[in-house]
């Protein structure tokens, strides 16, 4: 026998990773009597991408400390993506991006300061330092403070959206179950905000022994995010943009620290540079309107496929050149 | 692996259970020892270190998975609230071993002043772009500037080809 | 903070300071927050999308707003993180912030929509239920059918699928139709035409064979279909795509090169679950900052 438990909330979350946390705070900011829920797969305290902590927040633009401009920032993305953003989302985001990051740092999230400006320690134009282990349960403690651990149902995955019955376009909540007694939920909302995870596992990952698990995303990021939005009808848009991201071999950790704070270079398997042999080719198959080969920060798209030219012609693999940069780091340290 | 349990320190409390982001920690079904808990599903193991991180007796690690790990190096580590550290200590093949330690967390756990405890924000505020402590009247400015603005023309003009 | 590269470097006995190590490019994931922009096509902020787009058909001119910032074109569906499309560079940060502005306009949503009552079907749920609940019955029903090992292995039964066995088939079908690492990211429109074929074939098999032992497996079982569903719309968006936009993703070898002329759009699409039809369109992009 199936056991139900009907919820009926104001607003429903969906996820309790980044994203639902953030919905979490700003609902309850607004809203001080609404009756807020939140529904996530594992545990709000270790869950979503961030469950394993960061070395680096990679959006901050540093407009108290003029840093950047939101203008540069969206002619950085739009770059990055050849040419192909939605630039009010993008703006938007941007433009608040900081104060959530000075919410993180009055909560207790160590970023790395730089004493002289009071500004932090740029990894690179974008990014900023932080000592990030326990960046999740730092967020989800803002999150349980504002909606209270009863609202919040840990160990319950959502399957579908709910219609109402009278407006096939009108979402009234969600369903799901509890991954360890089976327990249904049935959540009856006013609003609904998704924000589950992207996929992973979708493509054959690299190894598929005992390190299958071991994709640069984390493996419980099941795209019910987009499973659900798909299901219900709801207007996707640039599914073919799936992606990849250059990366330490097997491990998959993170290049950031050495290419952008480090200033190391990637290299062939004979020390010879990737990109000026292929420039005047990649120019001209992809250089596009948006002069996107010479823009300031070469799109990672672009150049990661000069790496795989070199590759595909015998010339791999890719190396990153830690032997040339971080003995000088220390000794610019010491 | 992923993560393995050393079976005489577990006490079988459910502390990793209860935090693995994917669900693969379980609790033996029996034995006369009593329940133990171990990773069901080693292919979905992300090495969050997580069950290592909330193990309170020490008794998860992680051994690399051996689709591309050598044998005989491990990562430990041990995570501690109250000073607010994290130490690592890494045991190479070879036998070299390096330690580092960071801080986790700047201020006391359970500190965080919740929503609820800045004043209400006015109504009127809904409507505009404003979020939670970008604005004097709601909770300060955290922004440190005045919200970036641009003016979007209302109607564009565009075509869509081929 | 990927400890397990430190691990392999523990294991190899790795100093980054003495000597390189290798670069390579992952398999593909299907993301909105990272470096890419897959997901709903939501509408933009009061003050910053454009409300109407002039020259294009009239049920496609009010495409960038429809009054909540952060609403999917479902009422009442809001979306942030990897589930909002079209605005990548997110990252952790930028997640929560999203998060923030969907919540804040659900908000408003609620307050405007406060006299609505939420009515849900109970013959809607307990079917969705039933649905849910199908894999776990068909295991429980078919237990026997075959002589089976320990409950780690998933036994082979003709009669059903766990969540691992159509896990597997669903990863080669991307990977070597859909561009994966194993073709060197590669991909044409005969390629995309039979992993569309296979992927139908999963489906089908899906529906009438998942299989679940327990509420664990249900979770894994459920998160395939979320899996199935996306891969099928990241391959119908491939195939309409005439041109290679990035490169350094995937190539469409049919149309190696970029094609601004044609396909500066986004490519939106959706799904009607009744039929199981496809519709899928191009959205003019505007530029509200000065171009290139």
């Amino acid at each position: 026998m199936v056991r139900v438990r009907y919820v009926d909330a104001d607003i429903l979350i969906i996820g309790g990773g980044m994203a639902g946390s953030g919905a979490a705070w700003e609902t309850r900011y607004w809203c001080r009597n609404c009756r807020i829920v939140l529904a996530e797969k594992a545990n709000i305290n270790r869950s979503g991408a961030v469950a394993m902590g960061l070395s680096a927040i990679n959006t901050y633009l540093g407009l108290k400390c003029k840093e950047n401009t939101v203008e540069d920032y969206v002619k950085y993305v739009r770059g990055d993506l050849m040419g192909i953003v939605r630039e009010d989302l993008v703006y938007d985001y941007a433009r608040h991006v900081d104060s959530t990051v000075h919410l993180f740092d009055e909560w207790g999230l160590p970023i790395w300061p730089e004493p002289k400006t009071g500004c932090y320690v740029r990894e690179g134009k974008w990014q900023i330092m932080i000592h990030g282990e326990s960046y999740k349960p730092i967020v989800a403690e803002a999150a349980r403070k504002a909606l209270g651990d009863e609202n919040i149902f840990n160990r319950v995955m959502v399957t579908h959206l709910l219609k109402s019955p009278s407006n096939p376009n009108r979402v009234v909540g969600a369903i799901g179950f509890n991954v360890n007694d089976g327990t249904f939920y049935v959540f009856r909302a006013k609003a609904t905000i998704l924000a589950a995870g992207g996929g992973s596992q979708i493509y054959r990952p690299r190894s598929q022994g005992e390190g299958l698990g071991r994709s640069w995303y984390p493996p419980w990021s099941s795209a019910s995010s987009y499973g659900m939005l798909i299901e219900a009808g709801a207007v996707m848009t640039m599914m073919e943009a799936r992606f990849v991201v250059p990366r330490f071999k097997d491990g998959y950790g993170p290049v950031g620290a050495y290419q952008l704070l480090l200033k190391t270079r990637i290299s062939n398997a004979y020390g010879q540079d990737f990109w000026k042999p292929h420039i005047d080719e990649i120019r001209k198959l992809y250089g596009g309107k948006g002069n996107y080969v010479d823009l300031p920060i070469t799109p990672t798209t672009l150049r990661v496929f000069a790496q795989r030219l070199e590759w595909i012609a015998g010339r791999g693999p890719s190396l990153m050149r830690t032997d040339e940069t971080v003995k000088k780091a220390r000794r610019v340290r010491q | 692996m992923p993560s393995y349990v050393i079976p005489a320190k577990c006490t079988g409390c459910g502390d990793c259970v209860n935090i693995c982001p994917s669900h693969i920690m379980r609790f033996t079904k029996s034995g006369i020892f009593g329940r133990k808990a171990y990773n069901a599903e080693p292919e979905s193991c992300w090495e969050c270190y997580n069950c290592v991180k909330h193990c309170p007796q020490g008794a998860v690690q992680i051994r690399g998975y051996m689709d591309f790990t050598p044998m005989g190096g491990a990562v430990e580590v041990y995570r501690d609230e109250k000073t607010n550290r994290v130490y690592w200590t890494i045991r190479y093949r070879n036998g070299t071993v390096k330690y580092f330690v960071f801080p986790i967390r700047t201020t006391p756990w359970g500190s965080i002043k919740p929503p609820t405890e800045y004043p209400e924000p006015p109504k009127e505020f809904l409507r505009t772009p404003y979020l939670s402590c970008e604005h004097e009247q709601l909770g300060g400015n955290k922004l440190g500037v005045e919200l970036p603005r641009m003016k979007v023309p209302e109607v564009v003009k565009a075509e869509v080809r081929g | 903070m990927t400890i397990s590269q430190v691990v392999i470097w523990a294991g190899q006995n790795h100093e980054p300071s003495e000597r390189p190590y290798e670069v390579i490019t992952t398999e593909p994931y299907v993301m909105g927050s990272h470096a890419t922009e897959c997901g709903a096509w939501a509408s933009g902020p009061d003050d910053l999308a454009p409300k109407k787009i002039e020259g294009l058909p009239d049920d496609r001119r009010y495409q960038y707003y429809w009054g909540y910032n952060r609403m999917t074109t479902l009422d009442g569906l809001f979306c942030a993180g990897d589930a909002c499309g079209a605005n990548p560079h997110k990252f952790s940060s930028g997640s929560f912030t999203e998060g923030r502005l969907a919540g804040k306009s659900a908000v408003l949503y609620i307050m405007d929509h406060s006299d609505e009552k939420v009515e849900v079907d109970k013959t809607q749920v307990d079917s969705l239920i039933a649905k849910i609940m199908e894999p776990l019955e068909r295991w429980e029903k078919g237990k026997y059918n075959v002589v089976t090992g320990p409950s780690y292995m998933h036994p082979v039964d003709p009669t059903k699928m766990y969540w691992k066995q159509g896990l597997f088939r669903l990863q080669k079908i991307m990977d070597e139709c859909a561009g994966g690492w194993s073709n060197y990211y590669m991909t044409n429109e005969v390629m995309l035409n039979r992993g569309l074929e296979l992927l139908q074939f999963l489906k089908e098999d899906f529906i009438r064979y998942a299989a679940a032992q327990d509420w664990h497996e249900l979770m894994r079982i459920w998160e395939l279909w979320h899996r199935i569903l996306t891969a099928e719309a990241v391959v119908r968006h491939m195939l309409f795509r005439k041109e290679t936009r990035w490169p350094g993703y995937y190539v469409r070898a049919d149309y190696p090169a970029l094609d601004d002329d044609n396909w500066h759009a986004f490519v939106n699409s959706r799904y009607d679950a009744r039929t199981g039809q496809w519709e899928l369109w191009k959205v003019p992009v505007i530029h509200i900052i000065e171009f290139p």
